[in-house]
């Protein structure tokens, strides 16, 4: 693909990050909806420039507005790599891609995120969650494992909602703009 | 959430101009330096005690240093939201045992802990870029490597449009008789609104690629003979603020190894 073509799809995707997660808590949907833009980037672009368009737009969002959201770019970064490496082997055209992402997204952006959420919010969200947070602290004993269940039922939910948003927009684009079916093609026809 | 335009329209970010402050003149790369080191020190400390001179020193040197009335109103929020810390931990942290009432001690001390650090961070975090013009942070990015800068500014002239489609998308729809009051109908409206808007920034995104083309931006294109600085010519009258960051770098660390304190 075009070297200025790739550029243009990270901008649209930090943008796309933005305002997805503006819009959600502009309508007040209990979830993040903030990471639409790496999937696009990652499945249009591979794993490495979809982990750079997550981490962007965390330091982004970090340096004109709020910058503790800049630690939390390591979360949206893996959540770039892991997308991209998954549509790389299976594409992210049929039903079942989307909610594997889901459920592999549910564990494993919480798994990341949530030592730095503990180590600088103490584990808070200043949301909803805070509550099941309280409740599981107080049953479980454990700060790490509480902070780490609660935030997986919404991630969860989130994931899969923006995958399989994702999956319907990348149905509809043409092939010359997929690295999946690029790399598909250069597997049937090795170029000396 | 901002996203780097605010109300009046400019691109400035968080940066306000006050000629006055000594943050102000500092060169973007040592302060960048600075600022790391001081944040890395910040990180290393996780004792109650080392963390309360650590926070004391830093606040001091901000509001010392930086504009200070923007400062205080910048951290306000943090300071809320460190009291809902302490408090929430006070109440339902595991480790309390020895309590007053309802509040525990251990949980006060590891919720203010907490509360500590991230409130030093946002100083650090505040002073750099309130003394630190966007377009100035970006170009010290792009020294990094020329497209992340490109992608950066690219945004912000690009988040505007964005955000004045997102509008005009929602008004559209809500004409067409689109309303949100329960949560399934949010998450269908979401929907409705977010999809035009990635569709249409798809389209932008291949005008975007065709003026980068038009400008002559390309594969190899683009290329600037670096400047070459030394490292004495950038930190030249700026040395005592690298070598107290230094200073307070070594010292958590030394403090982290020699006595243990985590």
């Amino acid at each position: 693909m075009d070297k200025r073509l790739k550029i243009a799809i990270i901008v649209v995707g930090i943008g796309i990050n933005i305002v997805g997660g503006t819009l959600a808590s502009a309508i007040k949907i209990p979830l993040f909806l903030d990471t639409i833009g790496t999937m696009l980037a990652a499945v249009l672009l591979g794993p490495w420039l979809g982990a750079l368009t997550g981490v962007l737009s965390n330091v982004f969002q970090g340096i004109v507005g709020n910058p503790t959201t800049i630690p939390f770019g390591i979360v949206n970064g893996v959540i770039g790599l892991i997308v991209g490496f998954i549509a790389l082997k299976r594409g992210f055209e049929d039903y079942v891609t989307p909610l594997l992402v889901g459920i592999i997204l549910a564990f494993a952006a919480p798994l990341v995120g949530t030592p730095i959420a503990v180590y600088v919010f103490g584990g808070l969200t200043g949301g909803g969650v805070d509550i099941l947070y309280g409740i599981l602290l107080r049953s479980s004993e454990r700060i790490f494992a509480s902070a780490f269940l609660a935030r997986i039922p919404t991630n969860f939910v989130d994931k899969a909602l923006s995958a399989y948003l994702v999956m319907f927009i990348v149905r509809s684009l043409p092939a010359q703009w997929k690295m999946f079916t690029e790399s598909k093609k250069n597997k049937q026809t090795p170029q000396a | 959430m901002t996203t780097g335009i605010d109300e009046h329209g400019t691109m400035e970010g968080l940066y306000r101009a006050n000629t006055k402050d000594y943050w102000r003149r500092v060169p973007v790369k040592t302060k960048f330096l600075s600022v790391v080191l001081l944040l890395l020190g910040l990180i290393l400390s996780a004792n109650f005690y080392v963390l309360l001179v650590n926070t004391f020193i830093l606040q001091a040197g901000a509001l010392l240093a930086g504009p200070r009335d923007i400062l205080l109103r910048r951290i306000k929020p943090f300071v809320f939201f460190s009291f809902y810390i302490v408090f929430f931990h006070s109440l339902l942290n595991p480790a309390n045992i020895t309590t007053w009432y309802w509040f525990g001690f251990e949980g006060f001390l590891y919720g203010s802990t907490v509360a500590l650090r991230l409130l030093g961070i946002v100083v650090l975090a505040q002073l750099f870029l309130v003394s630190t013009p966007l377009g100035e942070v970006f170009r010290y990015f792009s020294s990094w490597h020329k497209d992340i800068g490109l992608i950066m500014l690219l945004l912000l002239g690009f988040l505007p449009v964005l955000k004045e489609e997102m509008a005009t998308t929602m008004q559209a729809q809500q004409t067409r008789g689109l309303s949100w009051h329960t949560l399934p109908e949010k998450l269908r409206a979401f929907l409705f609104m977010i999809i035009p808007v990635i569709i249409k920034s798809l389209y932008r995104a291949q005008g975007m690629a065709a003026l980068l083309l038009l400008r002559g931006y390309g594969d190899d294109g683009g290329k600037r003979s670096p400047q070459q600085e030394t490292f004495a010519a950038w930190i030249k009258g700026f040395r005592w603020l690298l070598a107290s960051a230094l200073v307070f770098f070594t010292a958590n660390l030394a403090l982290l190894l020699q006595f243990r304190l985590l």
